[in-house]
């Protein structure tokens, strides 16, 4: 029995995406779950009016509609114009017409109003009851898990009707058999019951996805447990399952209604039969359901196009490599590699911000630990770190308890039903004044904060590796790291720089920082990939498998702090003395790289200074800012080859940039990799930010300013409610005015193109995506090929990225 | 001089909303940054004002602004620092944490609303012109709220308010209609105890408790407490905007009304009686609230009933001193509700907790006691201070907060160290705690308290405080345990009828 209600409840909640905590916000789709499934029909696009404002403002323009249209529909080419009031048409300036004047196909505005239910009241109230980590009274019972504890206590619920709560006395001690009986008592049979748990999944979608990230990271709630605690309110409540929403309604309007509707928009004169039949004829061709995603397709086409324009901007200046820099792939370091490579003689690379090495991560001492790894992987390693100086670090770790046992006493007084009152009469005051000054004067606040920070010493220390990861591991890092970048030459001096991002006052700070690193700064990564790039041992097995990184090579971390641009040189202590005028040379390059690319984000960064390149970097320390930065918001592409494809061209940080060299990688092995993980976060990231943006209130956060945190789970737009899925308001928008241009991912790889195809057909993720049109890919040999893209028909030439187009316009 | 300072003070906030409703169609950025300089202004006279104040002692003075005579007293100029002071900064916050909203024009103008009848409240000397410009401050704190009436939550926000807040106005406009018809016309603060002292005692009782009902309705008491939670579906600077003169006006009223109620043993023992109440209601549904909102709103609550508590013991200038110092408290403490991933980030790189050894127990315990106790009496012995016995009795709060975290600062790490600082840190708030009441005492001095309750009481609350804690820390789960859970559980959100869920289900179909 038990085993037969836990296969119906995983059947009935695949298709939950699960959502992670604010902790470490990982970006994820949404509708993961249904990449299956053509990206037309299971996803949601812009509102029409959307794309109306972009058609009026130039985003979109008619050659983009038309090419569009003749994409999804290529019979539209085959000829056949028709005159209207003495213009004559193309069948694709006609459909394209159509699109603009006339809303069919869209579906109505008006939305299904959801009804409040007593359940989802009940069971939001309980999950968060249960899962709050610090709470000053635990829900009792708490340690015997969830459907124990609530079953023990809710017979007690003065929200529950009297005969409610004596059903609930008598309930069986395990949830599975709760479910069972819950959904026998309900008289739900079979492929009902399936159909009914379902429906009650997609009822509360944020705290759903937690539960499933928490079943599988944290392991003290399951989804049995979960939907047994519904159904069994919805079986002592006698409500019946809640009824399945209706869909939305489309506009289905008949070819015949189509062509009055855009007849009577074009002309006032009455249309002849024959001219009403030739353009139903061809409005055929091109069916009211297709018309929200050929938008979408001429809006991404537009901005394909200019991409394009902009690959052949790259300069073929050349450059010595004197100093190699390597870089996460977020679109944030575009801008910072296109500053650097002002200096001629700097190289970069990019490359997934955990550097290849996947760990946990607990600095000396501490008693928390984060997971500095991609989603995709399960940490297995603990890295540590040993200071230099024990004497140092000892006198660090006291002082850091003395600041410790005082957040415990502020604390105690805190939650101690007796003591808040006279705590507040006496510290009120002094929080009064840090309000005012932080409000008022960020930078003095930050100055007193500066001096906190520095009565604890920073202590020189080592990343423990070598206790880690075995050699044999270190070295498969190593050579994996440098087949999938194509580092084929080291320099002297190659720099690792993580990133990570400060921001005061924000949920949402994880967002902002290395998604490849598990939502953390990615210092300790690259700390920990140039110990192992840095390893003799490593570098000696290396050379055995071809690999061969001159002794004279040394490897140093960075961080990139991308709200001031601000590069920091990590574990100076370990540089060798030998290497200090590279140095020197890369940290003036940094520098001025920092303040150019912080003027230049300023642009687009609401409320900004143009000019006070100070201004900008206090945002970082100003608890009032909700916008610190825009983190990846913008992103639209994704490029993977060697950086001689981009070099010189401003692909405005809206790119990732991976770079991949063929000649390393014989067996394509690594190419396989980047496409299946890689490439796999990008699309990830993208599709939040997509989906974030086209329905800011369902898939996306809502607004920061009525966000409240149940602890570092997530958080509640108001009082009670749903935990909010994808990214706040402020990441994607101004007020009613979108940051974020929602676009699939375009993918373009310089690589042998049947190897691409290939690895495609191997993997089936990759084949959902791009035969579904989840994100798009164009490949091409080498510099010297023309781009194709991937499409249902095997490769064609692609019209968007090469030349041609703009003679033909 | 004195009276341009006031004009100053007052006119601020007017004239910020009036300046956002012009400039507001062409820049929301602008109105937000040009109203906050203005109340800034606004906050700077009034320092000029108090300053003025200390400079030449005197008890009160009296401005006229043509029919209007305002009063400006320690209490005044101590409410106008607060309210005009929270205010600007919080527009200030506001300026970027609204950025962009598409509702900040009309965030920055209901704000200003707010700030302004609130200010022109707590200067009012007539029982007209405080009720006229109470219910000013009413109406624009529920228009204040509907910043966002387009979200579900903040509807119902709005409308419980409304319902729960029209309650106690309109109690309070058959209270003054009465007194003013019974005394022919409007009446001073001055000479209220004697417009009610002439009416016949039953009349006189019940407008006295009349008078109770607005004041218990606006800083959210038990039975009116349900509508400050669903204020949280507003924008956090609202939220912190609320302790600006606005939940925590009920002890102004109390205050001015003073000479009516204070006599009235009814009138005294209701709001003690109320807060009372509303303190352990508010602190054990606190104690089950998840989300960081929810604990701070309900913590407002349990304040607010301390505040309302000293007021019914007659320990005004304690309570005015509470009501500073906790709306300068919470106002902090809501806007930074960001800030708890930073702070676990933080913490996680600090040292692992070791388990004190018994001794270390003992000793912290001890030393919590006897550095919290003699703080206290030596405060009071060093700066030859009498306070009032309701003053002292509520001090006894004070020494069990001292020494609970002392004793929890000492537990977590016994080192030189901390003894040393923990030690000093609470000698020196406790030392600054006894001045700043006195100095509250020598400037408020409100003598009419001769219905207050009995300090004794205060011990119910204590012991029934301290019972939570223990029930709360419980290691095993009881009957009781779990009755009580559910129950403050349950007390913690929206009492949900079929009207509730008609009524949202309205406001989720326009939308």
């Amino acid at each position: 029995m038990s085993l037969e209600v836990r296969a119906v409840v995983a059947r009935a909640t695949r298709g939950v995406v699960p959502l992670w905590p604010l902790s470490s916000f990982i970006a994820v789709n949404p509708l993961g779950a249904r990449e299956a499934e053509p990206f037309a029909t299971a996803a949601s696009f812009r509102p029409r009016e959307a794309f109306l404002a972009d058609y009026a403002a130039g985003r979109i323009t008619d050659a983009d509609l038309i090419t569009a249209a003749t994409e999804a529909s290529p019979e539209l080419l085959g000829g056949g114009e028709v005159a209207i009031d003495g213009i004559t048409w193309s069948p694709a300036a006609l459909v394209a017409h159509e699109l603009i004047m006339t809303g069919a196909g869209w579906p109505t505005p008006k939305r299904s109003s959801t009804k409040p239910d007593l359940v989802n009241e009940l069971v939001a109230k309980w999950l968060g009851a249960y899962l709050d980590p610090r709470s000053p009274w635990p829900m009792p019972d708490r340690s015997r898990g969830l459907w124990s504890a609530w079953s023990a206590m809710a017979s007690y619920d003065p929200q529950l009707p009297r005969v409610a709560r004596r059903r609930i006395r008598s309930l069986p001690a395990f949830a599975d058999e709760a479910l069972s009986h819950a959904l026998a008592g309900l008289g739900l049979i079979d492929h009902e019951s399936e159909r009914a748990l379902r429906e009650e999944a997609e009822q509360l979608p944020g705290w759903v996805a937690h539960i499933k990230w928490r079943a599988a990271h944290v392991g003290d709630i399951d989804m049995t447990t979960y939907l047994a605690i519904r159904m069994t309110l919805r079986w002592v409540l006698e409500r019946g399952a809640t009824k399945e929403a209706p869909p939305l309604k489309f506009d289905q309007a008949s070819p015949w209604q189509r062509a009055d509707a855009l007849i009577e928009a074009m002309t006032s004169v009455q249309a002849t039969p024959a001219l009403t039949a030739s353009v139903v004829r061809i409005l055929a061709l091109h069916p009211a359901h297709l018309h929200p995603s050929t938008w979408q397709s001429a809006y991404e086409g537009h901005y394909r196009a200019s991409l394009g324009a902009e690959l052949r901007n790259a300069t073929e200046n050349p450059y010595a490599s004197e100093i190699q820099v390597v870089m996460c792939i977020d679109p944030r370091s575009e801008g910072m590699r296109r500053h650097l490579e002002i200096d001629p003689q700097i190289e970069t690379l990019g490359f997934a911000g955990f550097f290849g090495v996947p760990m946990r991560f607990t600095s000396h001492q501490a008693r928390g630990s984060i997971d500095a790894l991609p989603a995709l992987i399960a940490a297995r390693h603990l890295v540590t770190e040993v200071p230099s100086d024990p004497i140092a670090a000892a006198n660090r770790v006291r002082t850091l308890r003395v600041r410790d046992a005082f957040a415990a006493g502020i604390h105690a007084s805190e939650t101690a039903p007796a003591a808040p009152f006279a705590l507040a009469e006496s510290v009120g005051w002094f929080l009064g004044l840090g309000t005012l000054v932080r409000t008022l004067a960020p930078n003095v606040a930050q100055f007193f904060r500066g001096l906190r920070e520095r009565a604890v010493s920073v202590v020189d220390s080592e990343v423990t590796i070598a206790d880690a990861f075995a050699l044999e591991e270190r070295a498969a890092f190593a050579e994996t790291g440098i087949r999938m970048m194509g580092l084929s030459d080291c320099s002297p001096l190659v720099v690792l720089v993580g990133h990570g991002s400060t921001s005061t006052n924000n949920l949402y700070q994880s967002a902002l920082d290395c998604g490849a690193c598990g939502g953390n700064p990615g210092a300790a990564n690259a700390r920990a990939a140039a110990a192992i790039f840095n390893d003799v041992e490593v570098r000696q097995m290396l050379r055995t498998r071809g690999i061969d990184i001159a002794g004279e090579t040394h490897f140093v971390a960075a961080e990139h702090n991308t709200v001031s641009d601000r590069v920091e040189i990590l574990d100076r202590h370990l540089i060798p003395r030998t290497l200090s005028e590279y140095l020197r040379a890369f940290e003036a390059a940094a520098a001025k790289a920092a303040d150019l690319l912080v003027l230049e984000r300023a642009r687009l960064l609401p409320g900004a200074h143009h000019r006070s390149v100070k201004r900008l970097r206090q945002r970082a320390y100003d608890w009032a800012e909700v916008y610190p930065e825009l983190g990846l918001a913008g992103n639209a592409a994704m490029i993977i080859g060697p950086r001689e494809m981009t070099r010189g061209s401003d692909l405005g940080r809206r790119v990732f940039l991976h770079s991949y060299r063929p000649e390393l990688d014989p067996d394509g092995l690594a190419l396989e990799t980047i496409m299946t993980a890689p490439l796999v976060v990008a699309q990830w990231i993208n599709h939040q930010y997509y989906f974030s943006t086209v329905d800011k209130m369902h898939w996306g956060a809502g607004t920061k300013t009525i966000h409240n945190a149940i602890g570092t789970i997530g958080v509640l737009a108001g009082q009670t409610g749903d935990l909010q899925l994808g990214l706040p308001l402020q990441s994607v928008a101004v007020g009613g005015r979108d940051i974020h241009e929602p676009q699939r991912l375009i993918v373009l790889i310089q690589a042998p193109v049947d190897r691409v195809g290939a690895i495609i057909s191997r993997n089936q993720v990759l084949r959902n995506l791009f035969d579904n049109d989840w994100i798009s890919l164009s490949a091409r040999d080498d510099d010297h090929g023309t781009w194709h893209r991937y499409g249902p028909y095997g490769w064609t030439p692609d019209t968007h990225l090469e030349p041609a187009r703009t003679g033909e316009q | 001089m004195e009276l341009v300072l006031v004009l100053g003070a007052l006119g601020a906030a007017p004239l910020g909303a009036a300046a956002a409703a012009a400039v507001g169609r062409r820049s929301a950025d602008l109105a937000a940054r040009v109203a906050a300089v203005i109340v800034l202004v606004g906050w700077a006279a009034t320092i000029a004002l108090a300053a003025q104040h200390l400079a030449t002692p005197r008890a009160e003075s009296s401005v006229g602004l043509g029919w209007v005579a305002l009063r400006i007293d320690g209490l005044a100029l101590i409410m106008l620092l607060l309210v005009l002071g929270l205010s600007a900064v919080i527009q200030f916050f506001a300026v970027q944490y609204m950025r962009g909203d598409v509702r900040q024009q009309w965030f920055v103008v209901t704000a200003n609303l707010v700030t302004a009848s609130t200010a022109v409240m707590v200067c009012a000397s007539s029982i007209l012109g405080f009720a006229l410009t109470w219910l000013a401050a009413g109406a624009s704190l529920i228009a204040l709220l509907a910043t966002y009436r387009h979200l579900p939550q903040g509807a119902l926000g709005v409308r419980l308010t409304a319902l729960r807040l029209s309650l106690g106005d309109l109690a309070l406009m058959v209270a003054i209609a009465q007194i003013m018809i019974y005394a022919g016309g409007d009446v001073s603060f001055a000479d209220l105890r004697d417009a009610i002292a002439s009416q016949p005692t039953p009349l006189a009782s019940a407008v006295v408790v009349l008078l109770v009902v607005p004041a218990l309705a606006r800083s959210s008491q038990v039975p009116f407490h349900g509508w400050l939670p669903t204020t949280l579906a507003a924008p956090t600077p609202i939220s912190a905007l609320m302790h600006a003169g606005v939940v925590n006006a009920g002890a102004i009223l109390l205050l001015r009304f003073s000479p009516a109620t204070g006599y009235s043993t009814l009138a005294m023992t209701l709001v003690f009686t109320a807060g009372m109440v509303t303190l352990i209601f508010a602190s054990a549904v606190r104690l089950t609230k998840p989300d960081v909102k929810g604990r701070l709103v309900y913590s407002t609550m349990a304040q607010m009933g301390f505040m309302m508590l000293a007021c019914g013991l007659g320990a005004y200038a304690a309570a005015v001193f509470h009501l500073v110092a906790h709306g300068l408290y919470k106002a902090t403490l809501f806007l930074g509700a960001g800030s708890g991933v930073a702070r676990e980030a933080r913490e996680r790189a600090w040292p692992a907790r070791v388990r004190a050894r018994a001794a270390q127990k003992t000793a912290a315990i001890t030393i919590a006691i006897i550095v919290a106790v003699g703080a206290l009496a030596s405060s009071r012995a060093v700066l030859a201070i009498e306070l009032a016995p309701a003053s002292q009795a509520l001090q006894m709060f004070v020494v069990f907060t001292a020494a609970l975290a002392l004793a929890t600062v000492l537990t977590t790490h016994f080192s030189p160290a901390t003894v040393l600082g923990g030690g000093l840190a609470i000698t020196a708030l406790t030392f600054g705690y006894t001045a700043l009441v006195a100095a509250f005492e020598s400037v408020l001095d409100f003598t009419s308290s001769a219905g207050a309750g009995n300090p004794w009481w205060l011990a119910v609350g204590g012991i029934t405080l301290i019972a939570l804690q223990l029930i709360a820390g419980a290691k095993k789960a009881t009957g009781l345990n779990r009755r009580l859970y559910a129950f403050c559980l349950a007390a913690g959100y929206p009492r949900t009828t079929t009207k509730t869920h008609h009524r949202l289900a309205e406001i989720g179909a326009s939308q």
